[in-house]
């Protein structure tokens, strides 16, 4: 789970993961785990979460803690734009680290229609590149499981191919 | 050095060079044997290195072991499925003395255990455990091994090293686990961390985590890490032991780690080797030598000490009451029907003579309280001499100078009385108890006899003054002498008249002789039984006395 500083990366999920770890392991360690588990047709897929601490000018993400993932969701808060650019920023560093992975940008703060920095075109634009995205929001919980879901779809999928 | 094939055996073929032989299936005769003696050949060779070449491998590793461990087991089984017999009678002679063994290891620790648990109940140790499960809710037995544990591997987590997922996970089922995929990747996580935060060489890889009692040690293989969660202080032997199981996994799962996309149900295999890693030691953490003070002779002691005591006090209670009621039995006046010892109270009970010592007064001298015993008289009188004289003196009332004695039945009166008061003494005497006859004492009888005398005016044969009280009692006596004296055969009163000085001799002797007379005559007029006794008496004159006053008359009694 990747993306800049307060773009509600744990808020996001919180309800809907298992956690034993709280938010304190962002600043002593820079990683909490969490877990969900989601069933794709036949398939329980046990998803380990690693929520990583926000990248801002001050602290990058560590490169370590990518290794050995199948997958990620990068995101974005809707109503700081430079949010938007960070992540394009992270998704080059991941594929430059890790290689080439399934992933999800998750556009969140969808509930604040009012203060929205990133324009629909730049969303457009995001969809050209054949990147996959969702309006999410952490308060009302929008579309966070079909986000986990379709994630673990594209694991399966990347596996069996 | 291989031996080499004799000849013959292949000239079959080598007779005929120029035309090949056709074998049955096909191929050529020379080359089909060709082959064959390849085969024989290479066999021979490999039979001839093939037990160094295993020795070898033996003594270089277990590798050998491992492979052919597979084989073993399945010949094991063959064996047993087709004639157990056969490795029954081979491991006979080992199940005996490993029975007897596990008989003694198992009593011992039961001894041990029991040792262990009675100084952990009983000890202050012991007891403060007590509390301490009583208020964490865990069993006791939990608490006590806690405590008295050296280590205890309570977990074995077995991780993916490059995607930090948990592959196994072993525990004790006493201990509470958290999420082990989520704790498997936190611990990837902190070795990643460790890693960048503090400069180490790029293949330094987290050892261990230390907190209080509790650590966890780290193993890697290349592709592969083992973190086993300890509680207590564990040798570092025990790491040998983690590194041995971790190299095992590594070995035998590698093309599983290589292929690992996500399912973990291929190291199932890997959970009795991660089993073998939860081992623990018990252990006496602080043990005095050889401390006299263990809870069993403590309890022992403190038995023994209040069985002597209360031994003590027991012994001591019953020889006071045996004293007690003997002392009891030895008195006169009293008769024990009953002597029960109580544990806290006694119970005494019979007769007793109201002149008898009182029981329990008495009971006091024997160190015994009032309360302690239970008293039940009933009265009765005794005839014992010393009552039955205490009872004749209070109810006969005797003047003085009377003393009583009593033996056999008969109470004798010893002294002088009227007759009267004989008379009345002899009535009542006979009904006091024990009291069968009555008798005057013949020994104050005489000596009042003989003291007394009749004074004459001298010079005449006229009683003095006052002598009738003198005479009707001398009759008295003389009478109870006659009535007293029956016993006797014979007895001689001699009534002997004096004279004093003042005549002639004889004068004085026939003045003497007549105041004998006239008490002789004056006793049998008196007397009937005097006068029916008269043989016994003599009336003598013995004429001038030694004293003047010897103007009397005396008496002498003469006894057989």
């Amino acid at each position: 789970m990747l993306g800049a500083t307060g773009v509600g990366k744990t808020s996001l999920v919180r309800r809907f993961v298992q956690s034993i770890y709280s938010e304190k392991y962002h600043t002593t360690i820079g990683v909490k785990i969490d877990k969900k588990l989601v069933t794709v047709g036949e398939t329980e897929v046990n998803l380990l979460l690693w929520d990583l601490q926000g990248e801002d000018e001050t602290f990058k993400i560590r490169p370590a803690f990518l290794r050995g993932a199948s997958a990620y969701f990068i995101v974005v808060d809707l109503t700081r734009h430079e949010t938007f650019v960070t992540a394009f920023s992270i998704q080059q560093m991941v594929e430059r680290e890790v290689g080439r992975l399934p992933f999800l940008v998750l556009f969140n703060k969808n509930d604040l229609t009012e203060q929205f920095e990133i324009l629909p075109e730049e969303l457009e634009q995001m969809m050209k590149y054949g990147w996959k995205m969702f309006r999410t929001s952490a308060k009302s919980g929008e579309r966070v499981e079909e986000a986990f879901q379709k994630i673990a779809e594209k694991m399966l999928k990347t596996d069996c191919a | 050095m291989p031996r080499s094939i004799p000849q013959k055996e292949l000239q079959i073929s080598s007779d005929n060079p120029d035309t090949p032989e056709l074998s049955a299936n096909g191929g050529s005769l020379p080359n089909e044997l060709g082959e064959l003696r390849k085969i024989i050949v290479q066999s021979e060779e490999v039979s001839e290195v093939l037990p160094d070449a295993l020795k070898k491998r033996a003594e270089k590793d277990n590798q050998l072991a491992e492979a052919t461990l597979p084989l073993v087991e399945e010949n094991i089984r063959q064996s047993v499925l087709r004639n157990p017999r056969i490795l029954a009678e081979a491991i006979f002679p080992i199940i005996g003395p490993a029975i007897r063994k596990a008989i003694a290891e198992a009593l011992s620790q039961m001894v041990q255990s029991l040792n262990q648990t009675l100084e952990n109940s009983l000890s202050p140790k012991g007891l403060k455990w007590r509390l301490e499960a009583m208020q964490t809710g865990k069993p006791f037995a939990e608490v006590v091994m806690l405590n008295s544990l050296l280590y205890r591997v309570e977990q074995v987590f077995l991780i993916h090293k490059k995607t930090g997922i948990l592959l196994q996970h072993v525990a004790l089922n006493t201990t509470e686990t958290q999420d082990g995929e989520m704790v498997s990747a936190m611990l990837t996580a902190i070795q990643d961390f460790v890693h960048d935060s503090f400069q180490t060489s790029e293949d330094a890889t987290l050892d261990s985590l230390k907190v209080r009692d509790l650590s966890v040690w780290i193993e890697n293989s290349p592709d592969a890490i083992l973190a086993a969660v300890i509680r207590g202080n564990a040798p570092l032997s025990l790491r040998e032991i983690f590194l041995e199981a971790i190299e095992q996994i590594q070995f035998e799962q590698e093309k599983d780690f290589h292929k690992f996309e996500g399912d973990t149900s291929v190291f199932e295999d890997t959970k009795p080797v991660l089993q073998e890693c939860l081992q623990m030691q018990l252990g006496e953490k602080e043990k005095p030598k050889g401390s006299v003070l263990t809870p069993f002779n403590v309890l022992a002691g403190i038995l023994g000490i209040l069985l002597l005591v209360g031994g003590f006090f027991y012994v001591r209670d019953y020889w006071r009451w045996s004293n007690y009621v003997e002392r009891l039995r030895s008195e006169p006046g009293i008769v024990i029907t009953d002597a029960e010892r109580g544990f806290f109270k006694h119970e005494i009970a019979g007769l007793r003579d109201n002149l008898a010592v009182n029981p329990e007064e008495i009971a006091g001298e024997y160190g015994f309280d009032a309360d302690d015993v239970r008293q039940n008289w009933k009265p009765f009188q005794d005839a014992d001499p010393k009552f039955v004289v205490q009872r004749a003196e209070k109810f006969l009332n005797p003047p003085p100078g009377v003393q009583f004695s009593f033996e056999n039945g008969v109470l004798t009166a010893n002294g002088a009385a009227s007759a009267e008061w004989f008379a009345e003494a002899k009535k009542f005497a006979l009904a006091l108890t024990g009291v069968n006859e009555f008798r005057v004492g013949l020994t104050g009888l005489l000596i009042q006899i003989d003291a007394k005398k009749i004074v004459f005016n001298c010079g005449t044969t006229d009683y003095a003054q006052n002598q009738e009280k003198a005479i009707s009692e001398q009759i008295s006596n003389l009478e109870i002498l006659i009535d007293e004296a029956p016993t006797r055969k014979s007895f001689f009163v001699a009534i002997e008249g004096y004279a004093d000085e003042s005549g002639t001799e004889a004068t004085n002797a026939q003045i003497s002789q007549a105041r004998a007379d006239k008490i002789l005559t004056e006793f049998f007029a008196k007397s009937e039984k005097l006068k029916q006794n008269n043989q016994n008496f003599k009336a003598v004159g013995v004429g001038a006395g030694r004293n003047a006053s010897e103007c009397v008359v005396r008496f002498q009694v003469f006894l057989e």
